[in-house]
């Protein structure tokens, strides 16, 4: 079994391109060294596994206000409405996917992507023994999150089911 | 024309129809499923002429889908619109029958390049 290879440079990219086209066009992705991309308390986070010959975790993290931001401005609501708990995590978990799937078609051996898992308040769930292998932040004018990607593990996780809020 | 987006994600369901009226495709008749089962049953009932599928959803995915609609004869016009767009799955997608695959993130220049083929 293959872990997923990903450049910082590459998912540097694949964010800017992504957080262009549905968050906000002036979007800036800060790359973080591999050191830096443990795991950490947010107050919501999306992640997407990739199992097969290729095995990895792509994690979307940030503030429950930035989160909210992004189900706001994805879901093109006006004020004073504000997005419900469910919108929160579906924007969040699709963005996970974007990425997940964008991350997934750079690797050289087949695999499948799981659908989108949404945390709230709790820890990042990552590949049993795996390495993070890269971080990037991006920062809008609405907020801020952070992606992660893990390469490796056993494939002992992954979700079934769309979201847990 | 009536299409059906089909997309386990209600944001991205609202994204591909706001992506549609810039494209110029806004008179369309469009009609939304959750997941590949709910856009079979809809593929009966609506008789869509076009049908823009997510690939990875639950209880059926997209490619199963469009299997199934050519098992029983159905030609209607498919196309993905998916987060990845490996050569792999391209080729998977063409063999089985679609117009192509738009990759998300997508812009109005990406439906109108491939809906150009069926509009």
């Amino acid at each position: 079994m293959n872990g997923l290879t990903v450049g910082v440079e590459q998912l540097d990219s694949i964010t800017a391109d992504i957080w262009a086209t549905y968050v906000a066009a002036e979007s800036v992705v800060m790359a973080f060294g591999a050191q830096d991309a443990d795991p950490a308390r947010t107050d919501i986070s999306a992640q997407v596994d990739i199992h097969g010959e290729i095995t990895g975790t792509v994690v979307v993290a940030c503030d429950s206000g930035s989160a909210a931001d992004l189900a706001r401005r994805m879901f093109g609501l006006e004020p004073p409405e504000e997005p419900t708990m469910i919108e929160v995590a579906d924007a969040l978990g699709e963005l996970a996917n974007v990425v997940g799937g964008n991350v997934k078609a750079l690797a050289s051996h087949p695999g499948e992507l799981t659908l989108p898992l949404v945390h709230a308040h709790e820890r990042i769930v990552g590949w049993p023994r795996s390495r993070p292998s890269c971080g990037v932040e991006v920062v809008w004018d609405g907020g801020r999150a952070t992606l992660f990607v893990w390469a490796g593990g056993d494939g002992a996780g992954g979700a079934t089911s769309k979201g847990s809020l | 024309m009536k299409v059906i987006v089909a997309d386990d994600s209600r944001v991205m369901r609202q994204i591909v129809i706001r992506t549609l009226r810039q494209a110029g495709y806004g008179d369309w008749d469009v009609v939304q499923a959750e997941d590949g089962a709910d856009a079979l049953a809809k593929t009966d009932s609506e008789g869509p002429d076009l049908i823009l599928s997510d690939w990875n959803m639950p209880n059926m995915t997209g490619i199963q889908l469009l299997a199934a609609l050519r098992a029983r004869g159905n030609p209607v016009p498919f196309a993905f619109v998916t987060s990845e767009g490996s050569e792999d799955m391209r080729a998977t997608a063409r063999s089985a029958g679609a117009l192509g695959v738009i990759v998300k993130p997508f812009t109005p220049d990406s439906f109108r390049e491939l809906l150009e083929l069926v509009a």
